[in-house]
């Protein structure tokens, strides 16, 4: 397991270097299994596809073993689908502002009307490291979503969750789309008391870490549009090479019966028909290469997400300031006013009073997004750098290997041709 | 293994390639005429991203063109090439600069060149093709031009009197030579003449001279090495006559191969709508569009066959069933090296499109590298996320550089692979020679046929006749005319037929010797092909390995790329 970044309550900015743990140990950005042997294992495996047309979708298990002393069982496995998963996601980012949610694969519409085997294959997959990298953090593990997720029995979870949903209902698409805009608009916002934008009063070396990620999500995701299409040209290549090997059989079968060139034609025509390891290292490379440059591309966005979350909460701030300070303005002239009412006056206050509760609110909240971000962000690199160099090394010796297979093969190919001629 | 050099068999083919594949990817196209390793697209790629602008590290600022000499890119070195040796130590003394593609021939035998080796084919000349120039045309009264070239020759063979010749021909002669050569020698495998058909505006292009100017000579350098066509006295005019050739007699004679006056000259008749007995010459000569009645008669005598005779019949006819049975064979040939040719076009087209990728992909790699190394410097040296960052840094651009290689290694492979399957484009464009030689006989039987037919015609006049008479008193003078005359048009059938006959005979021996050495060279250039085949697969994957176990063992000892050759030891 990558070592857990250090837990957030005993943080130093310039900390300690424990980041760097056990590399040699699958990451959990890696994790076709469970990663882990330790108080929380989970692994999320066999999808099936339920129903058919448009209804239809598709179940995951949901296996954990844990000796948490906060879980009923020590092993529990239930039955979840996209949906719930996408319902975990959403609340421990509400919970836990300031904390880099790791990313859901995305929603895909239109391949999920589909839903070849490879999809789902895939999906599988990434779901698995969605959960995986969870519960390798410090602070997400431990979660009261989480745990419910894992172990909350079918009724007891519909109920929940189908309760959640209905609450915001009607309400929700109103309620989400003006947050939604509210968080696009917050970075690019100019307050309208200050002037200023928001961002501006943020110390200037997170600003440069903002604008870094955002280049870096670029680059991610070109590298991850690249190593699709090298992946994607590999498979077509052993195709026409496959055809190929069809044409030179064909073109064997020209040769005289039993002549040496025709047994010639032979053995490299099956060389290229029968070559079944290919098919094997063609998936790895998608599932141990290009799933996971695509899941790092989409983990930037979760930190991009992340700042943009302190953006709104740095501008909620700033509202809630400005909104203070009118309230106080407002009491102070009605306290200058000579026969007032007392009503008024006490309402003025108690507005007043509701506004600095919310500013006080709006404080706490940003400074612990603010000091939660300073671990997260290091915490995100470490993490980074162990599942990134994981895939690396991964390709580099997979590739070595599979290239000295076939180097093998064709050299003894050789031989057989330069014997028999 | 091979006592070649295996550049030059590998550059000698890519030569070949150029030419008989047409839509081949670019790098085989440019691997005719450059040499094999140079080319490297990726340094375009390379600066425009800018990437020859920034330092890497502590470099100095290099130019593309120095690209080649800078540490943290291995430059395209042999290493990023596909050769055949698998041994090491034959790899050390193999070339490190790989000479420039030579369009020479590989070293000329003797005059014998009936005898065919496995693999190399001897040829009797060098030749080359070179220096197209623009003349103008003379007499043309709007300045129009041509576009001539440079035929440079080398022989050994004792016709020629100087061994070393030059002169300049236009594509018009290398037509007519090609014409030539198709009437004098009925029945042999003539490799076919590069294409006329250009549209107007493409002749003068650039592009499309240097495409001909290859094509002429790989026409020219198989024509040297079939044994029966070097030594023809066509090709020696071609290659000899100084100056302009149209200004030669001889040459301009064989245009009219097969009327040149020498035997009987029988005067022409007309009988109803047959209006001609055919000379012996004519009865020999290859049939063609100027005879426009001997062409009717024939075509006449080919129905009649079709109709009248069933299969079983006409081989009866056929003294030659096993040239019957070849013609078949050809036409299936043909087909299956047709979807073959075209299967390796894909497959070659598919390669060069894996080692785009592994560029490009390498590439994102090293431009990632680079950003998050400026992070990570900017984040300060001692900060945990600064550490980090400064290893991903460095973990990219040992992959990014590694697949940078590897795209080299591919598209290397590639040209060398084409190289190796230009085989098989070539014997497919050989097939309509074949099947023309083939049927040049099939052509020969028919004016035999043909002539037969007549022969008995008037023969049964003359019966008819003699009949009519015999019951006149006196006899009738007009017929006794028309019946000498008949006899002596019988007579000169006779002739003909007789040579027409020989002819026929001449050319099914023509077919056996080209069937026989074509199976045999046949056989040698596919097991030629099959083995140069595997072992480019062999050594791209071997070099494939060693790129990746580099990599691996770069990222432990975070040591820079050099230009070491990880083979030697």
């Amino acid at each position: 397991m990558a070592a857990p970044p250090p837990p957030y309550d005993s943080v130093v900015i310039d900390g300690q270097n424990n980041g760097d743990g056990d590399e040699t140990v699958a990451s959990p950005g890696q994790a076709t299994s469970p990663t882990t042997t330790g108080d929380l294992v989970v692994k999320v495996y066999d999808p099936v596809k339920q129903g058919e047309g448009i209804g239809a979708y598709v179940s995951y298990r949901v296996s954990t073993e844990t000796s948490l002393p906060q879980y009923a069982q020590r092993d529990v496995e239930v039955i979840r689908r996209f949906r719930d998963f996408a319902w975990l996601s959403k609340k421990l980012g509400e919970k836990n502002p300031g904390v880099i949610v790791p990313p859901l694969p995305e929603k895909d519409v239109i391949q999920k009307y589909s839903m070849g085997t490879d999809f789902i294959e895939r999906r599988c997959h990434a779901l698995n490291v969605f959960v995986n990298r969870l519960c390798a953090h410090p602070v997400l593990k431990f979660s009261s979503e989480l745990q419910f997720f894992l172990e909350a029995a079918e009724t007891a979870w519909q109920l929940e969750v189908t309760s959640a949903s209905a609450d915001t209902g009607a309400v929700k698409k109103g309620f989400l789309g003006a947050k939604k805009f509210f968080k696009g608009v917050a970075s690019s916002t100019t307050s309208l008391i200050t002037g200023k934008t928001a961002d501006e009063s943020e110390d200037p070396e997170y600003l440069q870490v903002k604008t870094y990620a955002q280049a870096l999500e670029t680059h991610m995701g070109e590298m991850y549009a690249h190593a699709d299409k090298l992946a994607s040209r590999q498979r077509k290549l052993f195709k026409a090479m496959e055809a190929f090997g069809e044409g030179l059989s064909k073109l064997g079968e020209k040769e005289d019966e039993g002549s040496k060139v025709g047994s010639q034609f032979v053995k490299v025509a099956e060389k290229l028909l029968k070559d079944e390891t290919i098919g094997g290292v063609l998936t790895d490379l998608d599932l141990q290469f290009v799933e996971p440059m695509k899941e790092y591309s989409r983990h930037v966005k979760s930190l991009r997400t992340v700042m943009s979350d302190r953006s709104s909460a740095l501008q909620r701030q700033h509202d809630k300031k400005a909104s203070v300070e009118s309230k106080k303005n407002a009491l102070a002239k009605l306290r200058a006013t000579p026969g007032v009412k007392e009503e008024k006056l006490s309402d003025a206050e108690q507005r007043l009073n509701e506004s600095t509760r919310k500013l006080d609110e709006a404080n706490d909240r940003y400074d612990l997004m603010k000091e939660r971000m300073k671990t997260e962000v290091a915490a995100y690199h470490g993490q980074r750098k162990t599942d990134l160099l994981y895939t690396l090394e991964g390709l580099a010796s997979k590739q070595a290997a599979l290239a000295e297979e076939q180097a093998k093969q064709w050299k003894d190919l050789v031989t057989a041709l330069t014997a028999a001629a | 293994m091979d006592s070649e050099n295996p550049f030059d068999m590998a550059t000698e083919a890519v030569g070949d390639a150029a030419g008989a594949v047409k839509d081949l990817g670019g790098a085989a196209k440019e691997a005719a005429t450059t040499a094999v390793v140079d080319v490297d697209p990726l340094s375009d790629k390379l600066a425009e991203s800018g990437m020859s602008d920034v330092p890497f590290g502590s470099e100095d600022t290099p130019s593309v063109e120095a690209m080649a000499s800078y540490d943290e890119l291995a430059p395209p070195s042999y290493e990023d090439t596909v050769t055949f040796d698998a041994a090491p130590a034959e790899e050390e003394t193999s070339l490190a600069d790989p000479e420039p593609v030579k369009e020479a021939e590989p070293e000329m035998q003797g005059a014998d060149a009936t005898e065919v080796k496995t693999s190399e084919r001897s040829s009797n000349f060098e030749i080359t093709v070179s220096d197209p120039m623009k003349q103008p045309e003379k007499d043309s009264l709007i300045g129009s031009t041509f576009v001539s070239y440079k035929i440079e020759s080398r022989t050994t063979l004792p016709e020629y009197k100087r061994k070393e010749l030059v002169v300049r021909r236009r594509f018009k002669e290398f037509v007519a030579l090609a014409d030539r050569l198709r009437k004098s020698h009925r029945g042999y495998f003539i490799p076919p003449r590069p294409d006329k058909n250009v549209v107007e505006g493409k002749l003068h292009s650039t592009e499309f001279i240097e495409v001909r100017r290859v094509a002429l000579q790989k026409y020219l350098q198989k024509l040297g090495k079939h044994p029966v066509l070097s030594r023809s006295r066509e090709l020696q005019l071609f290659l000899e006559w100084e100056g302009d050739i149209s200004s030669c007699g001889e040459w301009k004679e064989m245009e009219n191969a097969g009327w040149k006056a020498g035997l009987t000259n029988l005067p022409k008749q007309l009988m109803g709508n047959e209006s001609s007995i055919p000379t012996t010459d004519e009865a020999v000569s290859k049939r063609d569009g100027t005879n426009l009645i001997r062409g009717f008669k024939e075509f006449k005598q080919k129905f009649k066959n079709k109709t009248n005779m069933d299969d079983k019949a006409k081989l009866d006819m056929d003294p030659h069933e096993d040239l019957v049975e070849e013609k078949q064979k050809v036409k299936d040939l043909q087909v299956v090296l047709a979807e073959a040719s075209s299967e390796a076009e894909f497959m070659i087209k598919r390669m060069e499109k894996v080692a785009d990728a592994f560029g490009d992909f390498g590439l994102s790699a090293i431009k990632t590298s680079k950003f998050e190394e400026e992070e990570g410097n900017r984040d300060g040296k001692y900060s945990e996320s600064g550490e980090h960052i400064r290893e991903i840094s460095a973990h990219l651009k040992s992959t990014g550089t590694q697949c940078v290689r590897m795209s080299r290694l591919v598209r290397s492979a590639t040209e060398n692979t084409a190289a190796q399957l230009s085989h098989i484009h070539d014997y497919l464009g050989l097939m309509p020679a074949a099947l023309t030689a083939l049927r040049e006989r099939d052509q020969a039987t028919l004016t035999y046929q043909t002539l037969c037919n007549e022969m008995t015609n008037k023969q049964q006049q003359v019966a008819k006749l003699e009949a009519k008479s015999a019951g006149k008193l006196g006899g009738d003078k007009g017929k006794t005319r028309k019946v000498h005359e008949l006899q002596l048009d019988i007579e000169a059938l006779e002739k003909a037929k007789k040579a027409a006959h020989e002819e026929c005979e001449r050319i099914a021996e023509r077919n056996k010797e080209e069937v026989a050495r074509f199976v045999v060279e046949k056989k040698a250039d596919m097991a030629t092909m099959l083995l140069g085949f595997a072992k480019v697969q062999a050594a791209l994957w071997q070099r494939t390995a060693d790129v990746w176990k580099a990599a691996a063992g770069e990222e432990e000892q975070d040591e820079e790329i050099t230009t070491e050759n990880p083979l030697a030891d």
